[in-house]
């Protein structure tokens, strides 16, 4: 029982390892995607276990049109979106609605100066970077920059306007850049003092 | 549209395909929240009967098979003699004595089997046949000799019978014919009906001390219980516990009481609080790098702005599960009754306490791995467990005879817990579980 077929209708005969055969699957791929969402692990594996918890339920809706692990990932991301929400309610949070900017082409380019064509920084590495970003820039960068979904559909999504999600898309991109920039300095003076 | 640059570019690149190993525990809490846990498992019930069926085959296993049959080839011809193999059979039905009205019958079965002449059967006895008491070895059972002493009887009688008179011998034979009724007897036989020729009638006649030990009412029995069980933490999930104990049991006219010295272990999950703090971006704020007069209006000054962010150290919580693990000393005591004992088979309720002493416990340590944290402490959830708990017992243990000495058990338990589990903590209601399970086991009477 391994392709995707078998785990589908292993799962809807309630075959509990049919399940476990489907998490054992796609969950090292899962959990990286629902990193991206979270600041760490631990937060990531609560989205990923409240996705497979829906995957599970709703396995009978999966229908045959797309890939099987585009519609668990689908699933993980709005499990992910559902966390950034409800943390909303909760956490202390610097508004950046209330803070648009006009965004100018100016802007735009200024983040493509600079940036080598090759960059010799690790995916952990670049993980960490995305983690550290404020959750709203978090989840707009992976949607836009990662998922390639349009400022309308992420606008949408998190019931913000497009403006919105220009802005923090602008500012995590922004903040990358120089997380980038200080990483490429430090690696230079490493290498320098060697 | 979706316009990208370069950083979405390397992000995205970077991340496609980008896998992290789940920990161990996460798919251990989808399954408890996804299935949620029966209230009945079949496990302990089939593990009970696979390993009745083992402890069954055991005697045949561990016990020389009594294949005298096969022997009879290697009796020197010289030595070899015909005799009468008498088994006790168990008593499945009361003879009941017609003069006393006595229900003191015996029943043997008689076989006809070739034996080895020893120093026992010498001389006269020869040519005779004899009548061996014995089930397995003729030599290690202990009616052998007044069964002897009854064949010398009737060589004596026969030899006196010419000068002497019968009935000097017949009351004795009447009294141990009538006590003492065997498969080979006439139950009515009087002493005037007293046949006179005997060689096919001869019976066995035991001695008051051999007729006890084939009568007594007192039995000790040493086993071995394999004892899987269920505890029940009402309204959590079950945990399983497997043990075993070895049992002294004294049977004292269908009482019984019974001690020994168990093992048991069981798994509990074992629920803790981790308190982190880390350095999160918490907002951000606009640093003013420089600043200008507008050359175009000298009345305003142009700031150059860098936005910076706030990094605040954040408290942080999760519950994480670990499997614990618990092994304990137990010393049952309990009481019971045989309310049925028919043949092969006997029904006994029994009720008891147990005392349990915490001997071993594995407690994994906590994990803590979150990178950029800073650990304030881990919090355990459930109570330390006691060090020693009292518990009652009861159930009903149905025994199957394999052969006179050997039986097997299989006894449906239940427990319930006198003492607490866990220690008293404020907050935490202690726990009196109950437990369920099966008893399999295999005694040998002494």
């Amino acid at each position: 029982m391994n392709s995707d077929d078998q785990i589908i209708s292993g799962c809807l005969e309630g075959k509990r390892k049919a399940y476990n055969m489907l998490f054992r699957k796609h969950a090292p791929v899962m959990l990286g995607v629902c990193m991206r969402y979270c600041k760490n692990q631990i937060d990531a594996e609560d989205v990923m276990q409240d996705g497979f918890i829906k995957v599970f339920t709703q396995i009978g809706k999966f229908r045959q049109e797309g890939s099987f692990e585009g519609w668990i990932k689908r699933i993980m991301i709005n499990s992910a979106i559902d966390n950034y929400q409800s943390n909303l309610k909760h956490a202390f949070h610097a508004d950046v609605n209330e803070l648009e900017e006009t965004i100018s082409n100016g802007d735009e380019q200024d983040l493509e100066n600079d940036i080598p064509d090759h960059l010799n920084i690790g995916k952990e590495k670049l993980m960490q970077m995305i983690q550290q970003l404020p959750d709203g820039y978090r989840v707009v960068f992976n949607l836009y920059a990662i998922e390639n979904y349009s400022h309308k559909e992420i606008a949408s999504m998190l019931g913000v306007s497009e403006n919105t999600s220009k802005t923090q898309l602008l500012k995590a991109r922004k903040t990358l850049r120089r997380k980038i920039e200080e990483t490429i300095r430090y690696q230079y003076i490493n290498r320098v003092a060697i | 549209m979706n316009t990208r640059n370069k950083i979405d570019d390397l992000f995205k690149e970077a991340m496609a395909g980008y896998r992290v190993e789940p920990s161990i525990g996460l798919w251990r809490r989808i399954e408890r929240r996804f299935f949620p846990p029966s209230r009945f498992s079949p496990s302990g019930l089939i593990t009970s009967i696979f390993l009745l069926i083992v402890a069954g085959l055991m005697p045949w296993l561990l016990i020389p098979a009594n294949k005298y049959e096969d022997k009879e080839p290697n009796i020197p011809a010289e030595n070899a003699r015909r005799g009468y193999l008498i088994k006790p059979v168990t008593l499945n039905k009361s003879f009941t004595d017609p003069q006393t009205m006595q229900q003191t019958a015996q029943v043997f079965s008689v076989e006809p089997v070739f034996y080895e002449a020893s120093s026992l059967f010498t001389g006269d006895h020869d040519s005779e046949e004899l009548y061996l008491a014995s089930a397995i070895d003729p030599a290690d059972d202990p009616a052998i000799l007044p069964l002897i002493n009854a064949i010398n009887d009737q060589k004596t009688i026969r030899e006196n019978k010419a000068s002497e008179p019968v009935d000097k011998y017949t009351p004795e034979w009447i009294h141990r014919m009538t006590s003492r009724k065997t498969g080979l007897m006439n139950t009515t036989i009087t002493g005037e009906d007293l046949p006179t020729h005997r060689e096919n009638n001869i019976a066995s006649t035991f001695s008051p001390y051999h007729e006890r030990s084939y009568f007594r009412t007192t039995e000790l029995s040493l086993g071995a219980n394999f004892v899987p069980t269920v505890v029940f933490y009402d309204p959590n999930p079950y945990n399983q516990m497997l043990g075993g104990e070895a049992i002294v049991r004294l049977d004292l006219s269908g009482f019984r009481i019974s001690s020994g010295i168990g093992y048991s272990r069981m798994e509990d999950i074992g629920s803790y609080r981790i308190d982190y703090k880390s350095y999160d971006s918490v907002g951000y704020f606009l640093d003013v790098v420089s600043f200008s007069v507008d050359p175009k209006n000298p009345d305003d000054i142009v700031l150059l702005l860098r936005e910076e962010a706030i990094y605040d150290s954040v408290p942080h919580f999760t519950i994480t599960e670990k499997n614990n693990s618990y092994s304990y000393i137990d010393i049952p005591l309990s009481f019971g009754y045989s309310f049925l004992n028919n043949g092969r088979i006997s029904l006994s309720v029994n009720a008891g306490i147990k005392f349990s002493w915490l001997v071993h416990k594995n407690e994994p340590v906590v994990d803590f791995s979150v990178s950029n944290g800073e650990l304030i402490g881990i919090e355990r959830q459930v109570p330390a467990r006691m060090s020693t708990n009292w518990r009652f017992t009861a159930g009903l243990d149905v025994g199957y005879l394999l052969t006179d000495r050997w039986s097997l058990h299989l006894e449906p338990v239940f427990e319930q817990y006198i003492s607490p589990v866990y220690t008293k903590e404020a907050g935490y209601e202690p726990r009196k579980p109950i437990v369920t399970g099966v008893k399999a086991g295999i005694f040998f009477k002494l």
